[in-house]
């Protein structure tokens, strides 16, 4: 069990996945100007990074490894994000209308956003077996989260600031991501992954 | 805010001016500061001139480039108090280049890169701090011997020659680790506190003379809150948010987590309580916001120096903290009269 809380804070805190991977940069400064649309986005993200990420270990280690075809594992990734996503879209608009429509608008940039390949892949090269790459893709879904409606908050603060012309709009942003970046290091050692 | 309940004038200004506050902030320091020269000897002191002094050329510089009143704005000692509390937080004896490495992050890269003094979302001097500090961990690491252990406290010609000379010779007395590093080092061998605490490093309650020097800053801290200067929320939600964790871990097993007095006494606390994240620019400005951001700055603190790399976490904490402020006042600000329950 502590071992799967050690994969939990390394992914999410310690190795997060924007500030020290530097994966779905784009995603999480472009997209998140308001703290709501920030919060959706990164709620539909979390859904399909913390079931893509056990799906992809099944897939790759139960059918591709097992016949030697180790080298599809890209293709077949983005494969199953792809059914994954839309499959979890088709199901919501069954169960939950309401809620299908409040998130459909996301459904595409989480499909495009490098971050759920990116952990996918990242989890590929690990050995954390299927409970592990469970929390890792849990893990690694909080901390984006965390980082995207920071920043979202933080633009808010920035829309209103005198910023030099040089530094306006994605240049300060991804200063201030720099900065967090920085103060994400004080996390360095709180897992050994 | 843009949304500030706006009250009807007549109004009277209360007479309080940035440089009136920065002056009594830099006052306050004060105590703490000659403790420190008394202490570790005269080095900090040329430090904190040093920093002062670099920190107000390149403000007036960058005011300059930025075509902005220079007299005005480089009265409001907002850039001095930043030199300040970064010379407070390295080694006395870090070489001068390195201090001006920190000085222009936080003062070009924190502070005016997001639109100068009221805009910055992070503490300037915590941010230039931790920039030195991931640039040369060897260097912020050397830190004076305790008093009494070695020939400690460096006269006026070594701690020159340390701070503009660097690399000739390095003298030993500076090759010591504060109380937290070598609490952090020895844990890690596997030692017992009730040991480690009986080395020389430590003195009654924190790590020998810097619990003088914690006490002297808990002193100017108190006279800015007297003064009315800083809130008591985040200090006070910080310092108990500390002292509850700290509390819990020590009774779990007192061999292995150091005691809340400790913890208040050693490395920053005190200066990072009462003088860095009460910063009203990076700061919460909610009151419960103010409380919510204290705390988490004392919690992650502790998780910082206990479980993480580094001996302390203030500054860590602090930016995290700084980073979590704009979304602690989205959900704490007050609701304006007659907006929706759900719409905040």
């Amino acid at each position: 069990m502590s071992d799967l809380l050690l994969i939990f804070i390394s992914a999410s805190l310690v190795n997060n996945l924007v500030l020290h991977h530097l994966i779905g940069v784009g995603a999480g400064v472009g997209l998140s100007r308001k703290i709501d649309v920030a919060a959706g986005m990164s709620l539909v993200t979390a859904v399909a990074l913390t079931v893509a990420t056990p799906v992809t270990w099944v897939v790759s280690h139960a059918v591709l490894r097992a016949s030697g075809l180790a080298y599809l594992e890209l293709l077949a990734f983005v494969l199953v994000i792809i059914v994954v996503v839309m499959s979890g879209a088709a199901v919501l608009a069954r169960l939950r209308p309401d809620w299908h429509d409040r998130y459909r608008d996301f459904v595409p940039l989480v499909l495009g956003n490098s971050a759920v390949l990116g952990v996918v892949l990242l989890n590929a090269g690990q050995h954390f077996g299927f409970a592990g790459s469970l929390f890792y893709g849990l893990g690694a879904a909080a901390g984006f989260g965390l980082v995207v409606i920071l920043v979202a908050a933080l633009h808010e603060r920035l829309l209103v600031a005198d910023v030099p012309r040089p530094f306006q709009g994605a240049a300060a942003l991804l200063m201030a991501l720099g900065i967090l970046s920085m103060a994400f290091m004080g996390f360095t050692g709180l897992t050994r992954l | 805010m843009t949304e500030a309940a706006f009250i009807s004038s007549p109004h009277r200004h209360g007479g309080a001016t940035i440089t009136a506050v920065m002056l009594r902030v830099a006052l306050a320091l004060l105590p703490g500061i000659l403790l420190y020269a008394w202490y570790f000897g005269i080095g900090i002191l040329i430090q904190c001139v040093l920093a002062a002094c670099f920190a107000l050329a390149l403000e007036a510089l960058l005011l300059k480039l930025r075509g902005r009143p220079v007299g005005l704005f480089l009265r409001d000692g907002s850039a001095v108090v930043t030199g300040l509390l970064l010379a407070l937080c390295i080694p006395p004896t870090t070489p001068w280049w390195m201090v001006l490495t920190g000085i222009i992050f936080a003062i070009a890269a924190a502070k005016h890169a997001f639109g100068g003094i009221g805009y910055n979302p992070f503490n300037p001097a915590m941010a230039g701090f931790v920039f030195v500090l991931l640039c040369f961990p060897r260097e912020m690491n050397s830190w004076p011997a305790a008093p009494g252990t070695l020939e400690t406290g460096l006269g006026l010609g070594d701690s020159l020659r340390a701070i503009f000379l660097p690399g000739r010779e390095m003298v030993d007395a500076t090759s010591g680790a504060t109380a937290l590093g070598y609490m952090k080092s020895r844990l890690g061998l596997m030692g017992m506190i009730s040991e480690i605490r009986a080395d020389p490093v430590f003195g009654t309650f924190g790590g020998r003379g810097w619990e003088w020097i914690s006490a002297g800053f808990l002193a100017g801290g108190i006279a800015l809150l007297v003064m009315g200067i800083v809130k008591w929320h985040i200090p006070a939600a910080m310092l108990i948010a500390l002292t509850t964790v700290s509390t819990g871990f020590h009774l779990y097993d007192a061999d292995v987590y150091a005691s809340p007095i400790f913890h208040l006494f050693g490395g920053a606390t005190m200066l990072g309580a009462f003088f860095v994240a009460t910063d009203p620019v990076s700061a919460s400005t909610t009151p419960r916001g103010r409380l919510i951001y204290g705390a988490l700055i004392g919690t992650l603190t502790y998780v910082i120096r206990v479980w993480g790399a580094y001996p302390d976490g203030i500054a860590f904490a602090v930016l995290l903290g700084n980073a979590a402020a704009p979304l602690i006042d989205h959900h704490t600000r007050p609701r304006v009269l007659g907006e929706s329950g759900s719409g905040a």
